[in-house]
C-alpha cells in the first residue's frame, strides 16, 4: 500500500499539488461561466428587480404597462405555439416514413432535412424574402401566370411568413426526435394490438401514440423554446407590426436605450425559456426509460405495395423538396440581376465600394466572421473538453459529492441554451462596462458570446463518446503498465478524436450564423456576415438585396459544409439534443 | 368439416421462397405444432394466418370462409409473439383488457375477465404490476392471458417459450399444456424444439424449407418417420446412407450390409434407432465398431454418446440410454475407447433421403 502511494507520489507529485491541478482543470470552465453568464444575468436581475427592493412594484408595473408586456407575452406565445403545432403536424408523417421505412436516398434526404436547422436565421430570412417577398420568385411566377407584370404579391411582413420560416427551421427537430423514437419502437407492438382485434388507426392511437408521446412532447417543447426566443426571422420577416419579447428587448436596449425596460423584459423571457427547457430536460430523462428498444435495421423495411410507396414518396420526398425550394431560391436569386443571369452581385462583393457613407466591406465582414468562428472553436474546445470530462467523471459516481457536483455542472452548462441570444448580448452590455472588467467594445466579447451559445451543443456532443469509453478498457491499459497520461493519449484520444472534430464543427457553424447576441455587441469594424446581411436587407435598392442574397448563399454553403462535417464525425447514436 | 384450412399457400421474400404450395387442415380443438428449423417457413405461415403478412398465392379458410382481405383485427384470432410484445405503457390488467376494450366490454366485465385469466395463469393479484418489472416467465403467462382474453376462436403461438432458458421452459411447458387444454381452444403452436412439440401437440406438421416434410401424431413422427429429414430433425438415431442391395431385401452401407425385414424400394438411407444397438454378440446382427464420445452414469443405467465407425473414416453419431450396461466400471467406456457393437436389423428403418 505504502509502496503504491510512494509510486503515485513519485509520478504525479504530492497530493495537494494533484488536487490543485484537478481543481484548476475544473475551475477554468466554471469561472468562465460565472464571469460571462452568471454575472451578466445577475446584472440584468439587479437592474430589472432592483426597484422591487427600493421602491416597490410601481416601477415594474409602469414598465409592464408602457411596454405592453401582456400583449408581447401573448404575441410571443401565440406565434411560438402556432409554429410548434404546425411543425409537429407536418413533422409527424415525415417522422413515420423515416422511422418505419428504408428507401433509396434516405440518408441524403435526412441530411437535406437537417440543413435548415443549422442555417443562420438571417439566411433563412433572406431566403424567404427572395421566395415570397416583394419582387420575389412567387411574385414573378404570379406575374408570368396572370400575364400582368404589375402584380403585387408579397407574403413577408406577416405572421404567415414567420410561421413558414419557423416550420422550415424546426421540421428537422421534430423528425429527428420523433422519427428516432419511432424507429426504435418494435413494430410488432402494433401488430400485437391488431391481433387483439384493434384496427390500424385504433392501434396507432392506443399503442404507438402513447409510446411516442414523450418524444412528441419533448420535441414540441424544444420547438416552442426556439420559436419563443426567435429573433432574426421575426425581425426580418415579421415586419414592424409583429413584436415579440425578444425583438422588444432588442428595440428597448438598442433603439430606445431604455435599459431598465429591457432588463424587465429579459427577466420575463428568461423565466419562460428556462421553464420550458426545464420541462424539456425532465421529459427527455423520461424518454430513455422506454424499454425494448430495437435497432433501426430491425424496425425499418422497404415499402412493399403501391399504397406504401405513395406514402413514402408523399411524406419522405415531397416535404424535403419543399425545404430545398427556399434554399434554391436564395442561391438562384443571387445570380439574377434585373431579370437576367449575371454574377454582378458576386462581383460587387469584392470590387464594390458602395455609394453610401455607411457601406461596409463584405470582405471585412467575412474576415471577421471567420476569425470569430475560429476563436469560438478554440474557446469552446478549451472550455468544453474539461467540462465534459468533469460531468462524465461525476456522473460515474452516482450521488455523493462527485455526483451532485456533476449534475450541478450539467445544469450550469445547459443554462446558455435557456438564455436567449439577445438576453445574452444585453447582459454583456450591462456587465462588461464595469471598471474591473472593461471589455465593452472589445472584439473578444463576440466570440465569447458565441462560445456560450455553442457550449451546450459542444458538451452534449462530447458526453456521449466520453461515456462510451469502457472503463475496463482503461483499467486493462493501466494493468498493462500505462500511466494516466498514456491512457488518455492512447485509449481516450483515438475514440474522442472524431468527437472533437464534430464538436469543433458545431462551434464553428454556431458562430458563423449567430445573430441575436452579435447584433447587440457589434460595432462597424466588428461586423459579421449575419449582421451585414441583416443590414443589407434593411436598405433599399436591388444591389443591397443582391448583396444580402450572395452573402446568404456563402453562409448557407459554409453551414452546410459544417453540418456535413458534424454528420461525418459525429459518433452514431449520440444526439446533440 | 375442418376448422382451419391452408390451401396451396406460397410466399417468397426478395426472390427466395419461404413457403411453397403448403396445404393442411386443422380440426376444431386440435393443438397443431408447426415444427421445423429456422427458415422452414413456419413463422411466415403463422403471420399469414394472422393477417400480418399476405400470401403470394393460396388461401386461408376458416370455418368454410376465405380470410382473403379480412384485416388482422377482424379475424378473431389471438397471436402470442416470441418476446411477448407486452405494451410497456400499460400495466398488467390494462394489457390483458386491451382486446376486451375494443369488443366494447363494460368496465365490470373487463375487470371480471382479467381476474379470471390471471387465475387461469396463476398470477392472481398482479393487476397493477408494471409489465417491465415482471420476470420472463411471468411476462410469458401475461402475454398468454392477453391473447386469450378476447376469447379468440384460434390461438396462434409463435415460439412461446423461445425467449426462456431451458430450466424455465421445462417448468412452463406442462403449465402451458394444462392452460391450453383447459380452455379447449384450437391452437397453432410454432416451435423449432421437437420435444416441446411432442409434449404439447395433438398433431405435428414438420416443415422443411417451405414444404411439408411429414404430418401426424407425435407417435407417428417418433415411430415411423417418412424420410431422412424427419428422422434427423426428431433425433431418432444414427442415419447411414447406402444403396439398395442386389436382392432388394438389404441396404449396402459403409457399416456393412443390413438385412431389412421390409423390402427396400429404392430407398437409400438407413435409420439405426438407439435400441438397435447391442453390446453383446447376437446371431444375425450386423457387427461393427463404435467409438465412445462420452458416457454419463445415470441413477439407472448409463447415457452414452458414440459414433458408429464406417469404412473410409466415416462416422455416424448416435445417443443411447443403456439400462443395464455390461461391465459398467470398465475402462472401455472412457471417451475415445473403441468397442464392438451389434446392430439389430429388425430395429432399422429404410428411408428416402
Amino acid at each position: 500500500m505504502d509502496a503504491d502511494r510512494a509510486e503515485v507520489r513519485r509520478r504525479y507529485g504530492p497530493p495537494l499539488l494533484r488536487f490543485a491541478a484537478g481543481a484548476g482543470f475544473a475551475a477554468i470552465p466554471v469561472l468562465f461561466l460565472c464571469l460571462f453568464l452568471i454575472y451578466p444575468l445577475e446584472r440584468i436581475l439587479a437592474l430589472g428587480l432592483g426597484p422591487v427592493f427600493s421602491g416597490g412594484f410601481s416601477i415594474i408595473a409602469r414598465i409592464a404597462r408602457e411596454t405592453d408586456l401582456t400583449r408581447l407575452l401573448l404575441a410571443s406565445g401565440a406565434q411560438a405555439l402556432a409554429s410548434t403545432v404546425l411543425s409537429v403536424m407536418l413533422g409527424l408523417p415525415i417522422a413515420y416514413v423515416f422511422g418505419r421505412y428504408s428507401f433509396p436516398g434516405k440518408g441524403i434526404l435526412r441530411t437535406l432535412l437537417g440543413i435548415p436547422f443549422v442555417l443562420p436565421t438571417v439566411v433563412v430570412a433572406s431566403a424567404f424574402v427572395e421566395l415570397i417577398g416583394s419582387g420575389g420568385l412567387l411574385e414573378k411566377a404570379a406575374a408570368l401566370i396572370t400575364g400582368n407584370a404589375g402584380v403585387q404579391l408579397s407574403l413577408t411582413r406577416s405572421i404567415g411568413a414567420v410561421l413558414l420560416a419557423h416550420v422550415f427551421y424546426n421540421l428537422s427537430v421534430v423528425v429527428r426526435i420523433v422519427g428516432g423514437a419511432w424507429s426504435s419502437l418494435d413494430p410488432r407492438l402494433e401488430e400485437a394490438a391488431r391481433t387483439l382485434g384493434v384496427g390500424r388507426f385504433a392501434a396507432f392511437r392506443r399503442v404507438t401514440l402513447p409510446l411516442l408521446f414523450p418524444a412528441l412532447f419533448a420535441s414540441s417543447l424544444l420547438v416552442f423554446a426556439f420559436c419563443f426566443s426567435s429573433f432574426g426571422v421575426i425581425l426580418v420577416l415579421g415586419g414592424p407590426r409583429i413584436g415579440t419579447l425578444e425583438t422588444e428587448i432588442y428595440r428597448q436596449a438598442v433603439s430606445m436605450f431604455d435599459l431598465p425596460s429591457a432588463a424587465v423584459l429579459s427577466i420575463v423571457q428568461l423565466v419562460v425559456t428556462a421553464a420550458v427547457m426545464y420541462g424539456y430536460s425532465r421529459v427527455q430523462a423520461r424518454m430513455s426509460v422506454i424499454q425494448n428498444l430495437k435497432p433501426e435495421s430491425l424496425t425499418a423495411r422497404g415499402p412493399r405495395n403501391m399504397g406504401e410507396k405513395i406514402t413514402v414518396s408523399l411524406f419522405g420526398f415531397l416535404p424535403i423538396m419543399g425545404l430545398v425550394v427556399p434554399m434554391l431560391a436564395l442561391a438562384s436569386g443571387s445570380f439574377i440581376s434585373r431579370g437576367v443571369v449575371s454574377a454582378s452581385f458576386w462581383k460587387a462583393l469584392v470590387s464594390g465600394t458602395g455609394h453610401s457613407l455607411f457601406w461596409i466591406s463584405p470582405l471585412l465582414a467575412a474576415g471577421n466572421s471567420f476569425l470569430f468562428a475560429l476563436e469560438t472553436v478554440a474557446f469552446s474546445l478549451v472550455l468544453g473538453i474539461p467540462a465534459a470530462y468533469l460531468i462524465a467523471w461525476g456522473q460515474g459516481a452516482r450521488g455523493g459529492f462527485r455526483g451532485v457536483g456533476a449534475s450541478v455542472l450539467d445544469i450550469l452548462f445547459l443554462l446558455p441554451l435557456g438564455t436567449s441570444a439577445v438576453t445574452l448580448g444585453f447582459g454583456f452590455i450591462l456587465s462588461m462596462g464595469a471598471p474591473a472588467l472593461n471589455l465593452r467594445g472589445s472584439a473578444i466579447l463576440i466570440p465569447i458570446a458565441h462560445s456560450l451559445v455553442a457550449l451546450p451543443l459542444v458538451i452534449r456532443s462530447l458526453l456521449g463518446p466520453l461515456r462510451s469509453i469502457n472503463p475496463r478498457m482503461r483499467q486493462a491499459a493501466a494493468v498493462l503498465g500505462a500511466g494516466p497520461t498514456r491512457v488518455r493519449l492512447e485509449i481516450d484520444l483515438p475514440v474522442l478524436r472524431r468527437a472533437f472534430v464534430a464538436a469543433a464543427a458545431f462551434a464553428f457553424t454556431v458562430s458563423l450564423g449567430e445573430f441575436g447576441a452579435t447584433a447587440l455587441l457589434t460595432r462597424p469594424e466588428l461586423v459579421t456576415l449575419p449582421v451585414l446581411i441583416y443590414d443589407s436587407l434593411g436598405r433599399p435598392g436591388a444591389s443591397n438585396q443582391g448583396q444580402a442574397l450572395a452573402l446568404s448563399t456563402i453562409l448557407m454553403l459554409a453551414c452546410a459544409a459544417g453540418l456535413a462535417a458534424i454528420e461525418k464525425f459525429r459518433t452514431r447514436g449520440t444526439e446533440a439534443f | 368439416m375442418s376448422f382451419l384450412q391452408w390451401q396451396e399457400i406460397s410466399k417468397s421474400f426478395a426472390g427466395s421462397s419461404a413457403l411453397s404450395r403448403f396445404s393442411l387442415s386443422v380440426a376444431q380443438g386440435e393443438i397443431l405444432a408447426l415444427l421445423g428449423p429456422s427458415g422452414s417457413g413456419k413463422s411466415t405461415l403463422l403471420r399469414i394466418t394472422a393477417g400480418l403478412e399476405r400470401a403470394d398465392a393460396g388461401a386461408v379458410i376458416m370455418e368454410g370462409r376465405s380470410l382473403e382481405g379480412v384485416p388482422a383485427h377482424r379475424r378473431g384470432m389471438g397471436l402470442m409473439f416470441q418476446d411477448y410484445c407486452l405494451f410497456p405503457h400499460l400495466n398488467v390488467a390494462e394489457n390483458i383488457a386491451f382486446g376486451l376494450r375494443s369488443q366494447g366490454a363494460s368496465k365490470a366485465m373487463r375487470t371480471a375477465r382479467v381476474c379470471e385469466l390471471l387465475a387461469l395463469v396463476r398470477l392472481e393479484g398482479f393487476e397493477r404490476r408494471n409489465v417491465l418489472s415482471l420476470s420472463g416467465g411471468e411476462q410469458q403467462r401475461i402475454a398468454l392471458a392477453r391473447s386469450l382474453a378476447p376469447s379468440p376462436r384460434l390461438l396462434l403461438l409463435d415460439e412461446p417459450l423461445g425467449a426462456l432458458d431451458a430450466a424455465l421452459r421445462g417448468e412452463l411447458l406442462p403449465e402451458m399444456a394444462r392452460i391450453l387444454r383447459s380452455v379447449g381452444i384450437t391452437v397453432i403452436y410454432v416451435t423449432h424444439d421437437h420435444e416441446e412439440a411432442v409434449t404439447i401437440a395433438s398433431r405435428i406438421a414438420l416443415l422443411d424449407r417451405g414444404r411439408m416434410a411429414q404430418t401426424g401424431t407425435p407417435r407417428d413422427l417418433l415411430r415411423t418417420p417418412v424420410g431422412a429429414f424427419s428422422a434427423r430433425f426428431m433425433g431418432l438415431g444414427a442415419l447411414v446412407e447406402g444403396g439398395t442391395g442386389p436382392d432388394g431385401g438389404s441396404v449396402v452401407t459403409p457399416l456393412g450390409s443390413i438385412q431389412l425385414s421390409l423390402p427396400a424400394r429404392g430407398e437409400n438411407t438407413v435409420l439405426i434407432k438407439p435400441d438397435a444397438i447391442r453390446f453383446q454378440p447376437c446371431p444375425g446382427f450386423l457387427e461393427c465398431q463404435a467409438r465412445i464420445l462420452s458416457a454419463t452414469l445415470r441413477p439407472v443405467g448409463m447415457s452414452v454418446k458414440m459414433a458408429l465407425l464406417g469404412d473410409r473414416g466415416r462416422e455416424y453419431p448416435v445417443e443411447i440410454e443403456i439400462a443395464d450396461p455390461p461391465d459398467a466400471d470398465n475402462a472401455d467406456w472412457t471417451s475415445g475407447a473403441v468397442r464392438t457393437v451389434w446392430i439389430d436389423p429388425a430395429r432399422c428403418l429404410a428411408l428416402s433421403r
